[in-house]
């Protein structure tokens, strides 16, 4: 986890706009994501996010989905563990696993995490883990080393927003939209005055996801006041597309767009 | 932590429904406590619905099993099923709550009829997320929910079965969540909806006790309902689990348990989180999701209801399976013996009759449900059976 705090405050420090990179593991195959996921961090991303492949992604729209059913049927506990391991010897980039819950339960969590940890994650997003029945798996992440990352959505409100802000320990994952991910075409504000509320309370950095696909649109969220975004299924269709140089290619663009600003 | 039955139960959804969740919590508790509320819900129940539904004596099953049988009849409720107590319950909420839009997800369309219906009633928009295959199992019931006015949308990821509908609807929630509500169809999904569903089905349990007393002047000895996600089951038992009745929950073994053919969640099922709760799944070694298979597309659903995990782990009801060939033949004897064509889900209950029979004396009373007519499958079976 300090590999991701260094890298939380070092963008801090120098005003630099954060970029979080998705892949499915195990899509299209083992090494041709840990592949992507390389090529990701080597044009510009600061934590690539790998995806742990699920039956059923209730939070994911049609890109993300169709990756997971590519990945499932020879993507399993094992596998994800081999991508970690792969991206982490061969770089030192912050590495967050998104997963669901129930393949994260199935051999017990505290054991799962524990591996996770050992082979190199350095936060965990759980997309279907509301934060009322977060507290026992952030405590194991702690005694792992482990960052639970929590979300905000448009529609979270009250106590709950200060809850969440205290309970963060690197950043908070701010989806930006009321839907499921994929890229948009508009970019929804309805998030905004939620990040707003959530600063009063902690000033843990806050990246904004789901929509978010291109370099425009990522200026618009540093515009905005983000701390940083997350792009995935842009960068599983260019993926399946054109392999690990289409990624690094959209990756670059997104970095520039978050670079050069005036 | 909120809405557990032991250990099971709880909100694993994406944080985005989570508001939706607490209004729909604040909402439902304070129309349990409103009388306004519940003078309407009765109302409907009486006078659109037809309740009571009768409780009747099954004289010729009686004989042939040497226990006194009793047929609680939701096949007599409007629309054909119990899903109508559940639907009409929730429209009423989503027009307290100032919601314009019902969604609904569907396996054999009996729940999607009932939303389509209960929205036909109040006014209210209705979409409902159907798997293309049973788009194509079920198109009489596809017909029906766009005669109610309904929009049907096939969802052909997945196995376009239950699961994927339910994962589509909850899909469409989190995207329209600020004016739509989504009204589950079983004891399923994130709290409230297990606790919610539950309540509206207890009609049926307390019926059951109230016309036990009329007609025996005690409740029944046994009391046995089929379980899918558990909704008529649950309705039956929760206002029975106090009294000293037996209680039986069965399950649909499909092809067989030892295979992958069947949907026996509590039999052969581990715990896991789908769907927003905690519960037991079919699962993999890998913790993915398995598809479900039943005769019946009212059962296979590869979860249930936490509170039904924990009514299995304390003991409190015994959950037995049938398979579909018992199913099919149960069906056989109750249209034969009494003029009662049920659900192919509801025949799976009518089919542990034998061993609910064998666990109780001779004088002791058996109620079961008969969750819903056997209308919607009769092309099915007759296409399996071979007739013309």
């Amino acid at each position: 986890m300090s590999r991701l705090a260094d890298t939380l405050h070092s963008a801090t420090a120098t005003g630099r706009t954060l970029l979080m990179a998705y892949l499915c593991a195990g899509d299209p195959s083992v090494e041709a994501s840990v592949d992507g996921l390389l090529a990701a961090a080597a044009a510009g991303a600061d934590i690539v996010e790998i995806g742990w492949p699920f039956s059923d992604p209730v939070a994911d729209g049609p890109v993300i989905q169709a990756a997971s059913q590519r990945a499932l049927g020879h993507t399993g506990r094992a596998e994800v563990l081999e991508v970690v391991r792969q991206v982490r010897q061969a770089s030192d980039v912050p590495i967050a696993l998104l997963g669901y819950c129930n393949p994260l339960l199935n051999r017990g969590l505290e054991a799962t995490i524990g591996e996770l940890a050992a082979a190199g994650v350095d936060a965990l997003v759980v997309a279907d883990l509301a934060f009322e029945e977060s507290e026992p798996w952030r405590a194991i992440c702690r005694a792992s080393g482990v960052s639970l990352v929590p979300f905000i959505a448009p529609t979270t409100q009250g106590k709950r927003l200060e809850a969440i802000a205290r309970a963060a320990d690197s950043f908070i994952y701010a989806v930006a939209l009321l839907g499921v991910t994929g890229q948009r075409a508009e970019q929804s504000s309805s998030i905004l005055p939620v990040v707003e509320g959530l600063r009063r309370h902690g000033n843990a950095p806050v990246l904004a996801g789901f929509g978010i696909g291109d370099g425009e649109q990522a200026a618009l969220w540093r515009r905005r006041g983000l701390d940083g975004v997350i792009v995935g299924s842009a960068l599983v269709a260019a993926m399946a597309e054109g392999g690990r140089t289409a990624v690094g290619d959209k990756v670059r663009t997104i970095r520039s767009g978050l670079d050069n600003l005036g | 932590m909120n809405g557990r039955f032991g250990a099971y139960g709880g909100q694993y959804v994406p944080e985005t429904l989570m508001h939706a969740l607490g209004e729909l919590e604040t909402a439902f508790r304070e129309a349990q406590a409103d009388p306004g509320y519940q003078a309407q819900l009765g109302e409907l129940l009486r006078r659109y619905v037809g309740r009571p539904t009768p409780l009747t004596e099954a004289r010729r099953l009686s004989d042939r099993f040497g226990r006194r049988i009793l047929l609680k009849r939701e096949d007599l409720a409007h629309t054909g099923a119990h899903k109508i107590n559940n639907t009409l319950g929730q429209a009423l909420l989503c027009k307290r709550m100032g919601k314009r839009r019902l969604i609904a997800e569907t396996g054999a369309g009996q729940h999607g009829v009932a939303a389509a219906t209960a929205a036909a009633l109040f006014g209210l928009e209705c979409d409902v997320f159907m798997g293309s295959l049973d788009v194509e199992r079920q198109a009489l019931n596809v017909y029906r929910m766009q005669l109610l006015g309904a929009t049907v949308h096939p969802v052909a990821s997945g196995s376009g079965t239950l699961k994927d509908a339910t994962n589509a609807a909850l899909r469409e929630w989190v995207a329209t969540v600020e004016d739509t509500h989504y009204a589950i169809g079983s004891v399923v999904g994130p709290h409230p909806f297990p606790l919610m569903v539950r309540e509206f089905q207890s009609v049926i349990g307390r019926e059951v006790l109230a016309q036990c007393q009329e007609l025996l002047g005690a409740g029944p000895d046994a009391a046995i309902a089929c379980v899918g996600g558990g909704s008529n089951a649950a309705g039956l038992m929760a206002p029975l689990v106090d009294e000293d009745i037996r209680l039986y929950g069965v399950e649909a073994a499909g092809g067989g348990l030892e295979g992958l053919e069947h949907a026996a969640t509590l039999s052969r099922g581990r715990p896991g989180v789908l769907h927003g709760a905690y519960s037991y799944l079919l699962q993999d070694d890998e913790g993915q999701v398995r598809e479900a298979y039943s005769i019946s597309a009212g059962l296979d659903y590869p979860g249930v209801g936490p509170e039904h995990a924990y009514w299995r782990d304390s003991g409190r009801v015994t959950y037995l399976t049938a398979s579909d060939q018992e199913a099919l033949e149960a069906l056989h004897l109750l249209s034969r013996l009494e003029g009662i064509i049920p659900a192919l889900e509801s025949a799976h209950a009518i089919a542990r009759l034998d061993e609910v029979a064998r666990a109780t004396s001779p004088g002791d009373t058996i109620v079961v449900v008969v969750s819903g007519r056997g209308d919607k499958d009769l092309e099915a079976i007759r296409r399996r059976e071979g007739m013309s």
